[in-house]
């Protein structure tokens, strides 16, 4: 028995010495002393001299082109070159909303942004659709993980808890996110005075309307909704001091269109010929009570106008250009995380019948507008013009 | 208070029809399910996959009453599925109901983006409109309330007579209620009760199913994703509050949909804030459930049953 143990010890005592010596003599040759992170990979040092090569041809180019002709177009041409250098081949990731794409409004103006990006600056995306809330963290951690991705771009408020988590895990992978403030140094929040947008469509609204009364629903009582009704409100008092705007009524969710119509009709029984919906897909409702009852109604987010003829305005958000000038920062090397705030100043918000929209949406979704008012169109050109001159301060939901 | 005044209006009440319709239709197919012992908790999900159902058929064929077939069918499928897990296979209820709202749920927005490319909502299909009844419509305040409205709301109050009809005035009615009751008993009186019990179930997907047909076809043209909106789960509590009888179902989910009705409306006074004016149909559930009802005897105990 005991010379069994002694057999077992002495079997261990030799096992570690062995193991030992080996580790001695090979961990040397595995660990050269040298620290690996100092050193590139020949591969990446060609990618990056390469890179440096084309930049100055396109330099020597650009000057060679500047002692010509320098109009204005060539110069922005060149500085497009210059910069599609920089970016092309550069890869971004963009995680949709739970709608996914195809929902003709959020989801799919995003991804119009990144479209832009890869045509305009080279730029390759990768993207992926979570179904549930659930999801965004792991989607958000794998395209961090895997570091190759310059920008992660989130679509929707609802990703900000997740974000949260995951961009203090990679510190040094650089977000945006639509919609949400998230406070971290790698994450660019952005947000959209929707609140200017919506004047504009109020203006709209208030010159049209007959029986003199229009009305807003929303999806939810929340702030962000909140603004769209406060900025309509004033566009249509501002237009048109006579206008009721009434009370703003709810769905209490963003999937009920059933609930939506009820409260559109509701609202048109009591003499309602204008309604705003900003409330998702019960919003949709609204527009068929809309509809069906022959008021006007407005879209919101996407131009919705090519639901029915009654939808004849809608107010914008323009995250595409949100979108693209956080890739075209990333893929430059200056990002800078923070807050970002856009209005109709910086085109991040709008409305699809100023002039300079009014063609893009009708080519996105193929249809075309009745034409509009001239002398409502140039109101909004007015109000335009002084809200972005600082003349008109458009109140907030946020107050 | 001149606003309090206005809001009691008729269109309060064709409102409240309208809202009630997709109730009473799960309420009743609730009811055809636990009269035979089978609890169907998966009433939501059968109606989002019908209304789904009915929107594509629409869209395929332009015909919107073929749609309100498929989805129909659909429904008396799912209800199939329901009743061979629980009832061949004597599977769990409860599971089986919620699988198929998840899978409802699920499939429904998966197919949406094959179709239409978009797992939010479907292009606009062809509805079933709105009938105006000769003569009730050009009465006063009743025809604005039940003189127009869809076809479906029309059948609903057919239906809800049927219910009641075959459950307590027919020898299948008879049977169905002793299957439920004392399943022992009936099959010793020579009744089939697990033949009984199929039907039933598949009774009550189809009624299901008229429910969802009515909300994408009847009420709107569109399929959204999710756009129950949780009145099956509603409808269960219409049909407790209804004590199993399909009157009773059906007064249960008008107070609902008045509830509803009268919810939105109050809002665009503006009395009070939205988020109170919100819970008012919640609230009456809650007081209903706790004062009016008294106790709710099931019309089962919701065993398994096996063949000796």
């Amino acid at each position: 028995m005991s010379s069994q143990n002694t057999t077992l010890y002495a079997g261990i005592v030799i096992a570690l010495i062995i193991g030992a010596a080996v580790g001695y003599f090979v961990y040397p040759s595995m660990n050269t002393g040298l620290d690996p992170n100092d050193y590139v990979e020949k591969s990446t040092y060609n990618a990056l001299q390469s890179d440096y090569d084309d930049s100055q041809e396109a330099l020597i180019g650009a000057k060679a082109s500047l002692g010509g002709a320098l109009s204005k177009a060539a110069l922005s041409d060149i500085v497009l070159s210059q910069i599609k250098v920089l970016t092309t081949g550069k890869k971004i990731g963009l995680i949709t909303g739970t709608g996914g794409l195809g929902d003709k409004s959020f989801n799919d103006i995003s991804n119009a942004g990144a479209q832009r990006a890869e045509d305009e600056l080279g730029v390759e995306f990768d993207i992926v659709q979570p179904t549930a809330i659930a999801e965004y963290e792991g989607y958000q951690r794998d395209f961090a993980m895997s570091g190759e991705y310059e920008i992660i771009i989130c679509v929707g408020f609802d990703q900000g808890d997740a974000l949260t988590i995951v961009a203090a895990e990679y510190p040094d992978q650089n977000f945006a996110i639509v919609d949400m403030v998230v406070v971290a140094p790698n994450v660019a929040s952005l947000t959209f005075r929707s609140n200017e947008g919506s004047f504009l469509l109020g203006v709209v609204a208030g010159l049209t309307t007959e029986t003199g009364t229009i009305g807003f629903v929303g999806g939810v009582d929340i702030p962000l909704i909140r603004d769209f009704y406060v900025g309509y409100k004033a566009g249509a008092e501002w237009a048109n001091p006579t206008v009721t705007v009434g009370e703003p009524v709810f769905v209490g969710g963003w999937g009920d269109p059933a609930s939506g119509k009820e409260l559109a009709l509701g609202l048109i029984e009591q003499g309602y010929d204008g309604i705003f919906a900003a409330a998702g897909g019960s919003g949709l409702g609204a527009l068929e009570a809309a509809h069906e009852q022959g008021i006007t109604g407005y879209g919101v987010d996407a131009c919705q106008d090519y639901l029915h003829d009654e939808i004849i305005a809608s107010m914008t958000k323009r995250v595409d250009n949100a979108v693209f000038q956080m890739i075209l920062a990333a893929t430059t090397g200056t990002f800078q995380g923070g807050f970002y705030s856009g209005g109709l100043a910086e085109s991040w918000t709008g409305m699809c019948r100023l002039p300079e929209e009014e063609a893009l949406w009708e080519s996105t979704f193929g249809f075309v507008h009745d034409p509009i008012d001239e002398d409502i169109l140039a109101k909004v050109m007015d109000a335009r013009d002084a809200i972005i001159a600082g003349d008109i301060v458009v109140p907030s939901g946020y107050d | 208070m001149v606003g309090l005044v206005d809001v009691i209006s008729v269109g309060l009440f064709a409102a409240a029809l309208r809202m009630a319709t997709p109730i009473v239709y799960a309420a009743l197919g609730g009811i055809f399910s636990e009269r035979v012992g089978i609890i169907n908790i998966g009433l939501e999900g059968t109606m989002l996959a019908s209304a789904f159902a009915g929107v594509t058929a629409s869209y395929y064929t332009g015909n919107p009453w073929l749609g309100v077939v498929v989805a129909v069918l659909v429904g008396g499928l799912i209800g199939l599925l329901h009743a061979i897990l629980t009832v061949k296979f004597v599977g769990n209820q409860i599971v089986s109901g919620t699988g198929i709202n998840i899978f409802a749920m699920g499939f429904t927005a998966y197919m949406s983006q094959i179709i239409w490319g978009s797992r939010g909502a479907s292009e606009g299909v062809r509805g079933l409109g709105t009938w105006n009844i000769p003569f009730i419509a050009d009465l006063p305040v009743v025809g604005p309330i039940i003189g127009s409205h869809s076809p479906l709301v029309y059948l609903m109050l057919v239906v809800t007579v049927l219910s009641y009809v075959v459950l307590f005035r027919t020898p299948l009615g008879l049977r169905i209620r002793a299957v439920g009751e004392h399943p022992t008993a009936a099959e010793t009186a020579g009744i089939d009760v697990l033949r009984v019990k199929y039907l039933c179930v598949i009774l009550s997907g189809m009624l299901a199913g008229l429910g969802g047909a009515f909300l994408s076809l009847g009420h709107l043209n569109l399929f959204t994703r999710g756009m129950t909106g949780g009145r099956g789960f509603i409808a269960m509590a219409a049909m407790i509050f209804g004590k199993w009888m399909p009157f009773g179902a059906f007064g249960a989910s008008l107070l609902f949909g008045l509830a509803d009705a009268l919810q939105m409306r109050l809002q665009s006074l503006g009395l009070l804030p939205p988020q109170i004016i919100l819970t008012i149909p919640y609230l009456l559930t809650v007081a209903v459930l706790a004062g009016v009802v008294g106790k709710a005897r099931p019309p089962s105990d919701y065993k398994p049953y096996k063949r000796e």
